[in-house]
């Protein structure tokens, strides 16, 4: 009887052994379809840039975290420790790849890319007739292409407009120039007002090239590490004989850190910035997805707080492939998508543009990886009046989240030009909506350093101005710093959105003007608001200062203020006052006749 | 118009008679903005007139009584407009059996006011012009002192008290009862 119960355990056990050789990749399986039609169509002696899976992390992985831990970065762990409170600070994703793996695959290609400890792969260059060999290697777990974009600007015309910004300057501590309205209409000059400059904060740009760190406006800049993961070297300006950089980095630098009072300052100007060159400039912007990735890794090994990527990847360039489509907009297919996603797991705030692929066919969505992550905000842009620019992105990704996120100026932004040393330019896309966004995360960071990257997310959809009822073209709306940065405080918080309208009150003989100051209450207040207090003081005198004009009750969103004359004008403050008397902070507006 | 004045008493001189009475009647108003909102008004105007010759006399007016109310600005405030002056004419009688008719040429000094129940208002109207008065008129005389009268006169009273011109001007047309006696 024990002797046929042993024959049936022996004979389940082969019968197992059996089926699991069918079931064991083999190596053309493990080859990706796409790469086996791109192998086919261009020949066994092309080459072709790959991304090689390993099966695993090699042995002693528990000792290898333990080993990992001990060489994190004091500002990765740092963030680490907010992020990760009640789980391990160290996982997979930390461990290198293999270097075994490695080896075994290196001879089999012509050079090995980029290695990525959270895909557990490598990227690298290799002939089609190598693939198999690689494949047959039984470390290998799947191989597939490196996708080649295309990367994309609005179209030139769109680049300018004439519209004035709607406020002058001089209301706030700082001379913002020109480049007062994209940082005023997400309401960071409130946070500035008060000393914040996201000092303390670590920025990763992720980017073309970046150069003219002399030019005026960005030679204050803490610049704390570079890398060009295009050449593989540490210089991210033009090199000869290399692959060339473009402006964008540089102006997308100039947007989020830029200073010079008078004519550029950015949302995080006191920062500190690592930057890494992501983007190869040469032909028409050809872009590759493994160098985003790494770059994404090397920002979270040096303790970055925040990636600012002005990059998206879903329209290909190269060889007509086939593209990423919206169904790959599901937050977890793009190869850069899984990469933000791991990034954000490590309590990096991703924040990437939407795109600027305009409208969506109906059930579908123009977002660009990684963007389409549940785990990444998601900049749109919008004009200089609030209205969304036509090229910017919409939603919802494929598996229905609302996408764009959070919008902010993306049309006549000014930044600096890469022409000269105090040369300034507008210009106009996502990709400057992005760093605007970044740049309000490390002044959110820097005031709430126990938070993490979700309790910023969370704070800025919860205070953007569409937040009550979000949609696909405009998500959580124009971003309110000042909200998002006091976000969950018992705070008192002055009435949202005044504005001044001038009436001209005729009496026949003479015309007075009545300045129609409106008002809404903010929804952030848990705090009751008992009254408003309206000030006033005549912009066209330098010397004059604020004069309470009046106290209404808290259901009053209306004041008319009277009486008054063609060449006067004013700014106007108005402050929330609660029912023990404390005054909130003011927003202003200002009176134009 | 005092050399015209010269001329003709030298050529008419005669016993001084001496005119005064009251007209009280109708005024119109120009300026459609101010007929909108005040409308056209009444006015009475007392009047002494010194004719030392026959045929020529000079007169003195104070007119009166346009005082209007009305609703204005965005916020309908009530208003009042009051337009009052004094004119000093030169007179020429045109016997007309049996009517006396004249007609009157002078200077006229007008005062215009605009009170505005509001306070909101930084700078109020009260302002006073020099402008011209042209009339014609007739009398009827009842008794050799007692005399009925009617006249139609215009003043041409265009104002810019800030930095608009508003038109005053409009055509009166008054009548009344008036007593002379020689002196």
């Amino acid at each position: 009887m024990r002797n046929r119960t042993h024959t049936k355990a022996i004979i389940a056990v082969m019968l197992l052994f059996f089926v699991a050789s069918f079931v064991r990749p083999q190596a053309d399986e493990k080859i990706s379809a796409n790469l086996e039609r791109m192998i086919q169509d261009q020949g066994e002696q092309a080459r072709f840039t790959v991304w090689i899976f390993f099966k695993d992390k090699g042995q002693e992985l528990e000792k290898k975290m333990v080993t990992v831990q001990s060489t994190l970065n004091p500002r990765a762990l740092k963030r680490r420790l907010r992020h990760l409170e009640h789980t391990p600070l160290v996982d997979e994703y930390d461990v290198p790849v293999e270097d075994k793996y490695i080896q075994s695959v290196r001879s089999q290609t012509i050079r090995i890319r980029h290695k990525s400890r959270w895909l557990n792969a490598v990227s690298a260059e290799v002939y089609g007739f190598a693939m198999h060999r690689i494949a047959d290697l039984d470390c290998v777990k799947r191989i597939d292409r490196v996708r080649s974009f295309y990367f994309r600007e609005p179209d030139p015309a769109q680049t300018r407009s004439t519209e004035k910004p709607a406020l002058t300057t001089e209301l706030h501590a700082l001379d913002y120039g020109a480049s007062f309205n994209q940082v005023n209409q997400i309401n960071i000059p409130a946070l500035h007002d008060r000393g914040y400059s996201g000092k303390g904060v670590l920025i990763c740009m992720l980017d073309t090239g970046f150069k003219n760190f002399t030019h005026q406006a960005l030679e204050h800049l803490d610049i704390q590490a570079t890398w060009d993961f295009v050449n593989d070297d540490p210089n991210v300006f033009d090199e000869d004989g290399q692959m060339g950089v473009g402006n964008h980095g540089t102006q997308t630098l100039g947007t989020i850190g830029g200073f010079y009072p008078g004519e550029l300052i950015g949302p995080a100007y006191g920062a500190s910035y690592i930057l890494g060159k992501t983007e190869n400039t040469e032909w028409e912007r050809h872009i590759e997805e493994d160098h985003w990735v790494a770059g994404a890794e090397w920002a979270d090994t040096l303790g970055a707080d925040i990636i600012s990527s002005s990059l998206g990847y879903r329209y290909e360039f190269t060889h007509g492939e086939e593209n990423y489509t919206f169904k790959d907009m599901d937050g977890e297919t793009a190869i850069v998508t899984q990469g933000a996603n791991i990034a954000a797991s490590r309590g990096i705030l991703v924040v990437n543009s939407a795109g600027n692929e305009g409208p969506a066919l109906p059930g579908e969505n123009t977002i660009i990886a990684p963007a389409d992550s549940p785990n990444v905000l998601a900049a749109g842009a919008v004009l200089p009046t609030g209205m969304r620019v036509d090229f910017s992105s919409v939603g919802p990704t494929a598996d229905g989240r609302i996408k764009p996120d959070v919008m902010a100026q993306g049309f006549d932004v000014y930044t600096v030009e890469i022409g000269g040393q105090s040369v300034y330019d507008s210009v106009a896309g996502t990709s400057f909506a992005c760093p605007l966004v970044a740049g309000v995360s490390a002044l959110i960071l820097e005031i709430n350093p126990t938070w993490t990257n979700y309790d910023v997310m969370k704070a800025f959809k919860s205070t953007a101005d569409n937040f009550s009822n979000p949609n696909n073209e405009y998500g959580y709306g124009i971003v309110d710093a000042y909200g998002a940065a006091f976000y969950g405080e018992k705070k008192l918080y002055p009435p949202k959105s005044l504005t001044v309208e001038t009436i001209a009150n005729d009496y026949i003989f003479f015309t007075q003007y009545i300045d129609r100051l409106t008002w809404s209450a903010n929804p952030l207040n848990e705090i009751p608001v008992v009254s408003y207090r309206l000030y006033a003081r005549r912009s066209d005198i330098q010397a004059d200062t604020f004069l309470l004009i009046a106290e209404v009750d808290s259901q009053t969103f209306l004041y008319d203020r009277r009486g008054l004359l063609e060449e006067e004008s004013f700014i106007y403050k108005i402050t929330s006052i609660s029912d023990t008397g404390e005054e909130s902070d003011p927003i202003y507006a200002t009176s134009l006749r | 118009m005092l050399l015209f004045l010269n001329v003709i008493c030298v050529h008419t001189a005669q016993a001084t008679q001496i005119s005064f009475g009251l007209n009280y009647g109708f005024r119109h108003v120009e300026n459609g903005e101010i007929q909108e909102t005040y409308g056209n008004g009444t006015v009475y105007v007392p009047y002494f007139r010194l004719t030392p010759f026959k045929s020529v006399g000079i007169e003195i007016a104070h007119e009166g009584g346009y005082n209007q109310r009305g609703t204005v600005g965005i916020f309908q405030e009530e208003s009042t407009l009051s337009v009052t002056g004094w004119e000093f004419s030169g007179v020429v009688y045109l016997p007309i059996s049996p009517l006396i008719g004249y007609i009157k040429f002078g200077l006229a000094y007008y005062s215009y006011k605009q009170e505005i129940e509001s306070a909101f208002i930084r700078e109020p109207v009260d302002e006073k012009q020099w402008t011209n008065v042209f009339g014609i008129g007739a009398s009827l005389m009842l008794t050799k002192g007692l005399f009925l009268s009617v006249e139609v006169k215009t003043i041409p009273l265009r104002v810019r008290p800030f930095d608009r011109e508003v038109d005053l001007s409009g055509i009166r047309v008054v009548g009344g009862i008036g007593y002379s006696f020689n002196f």
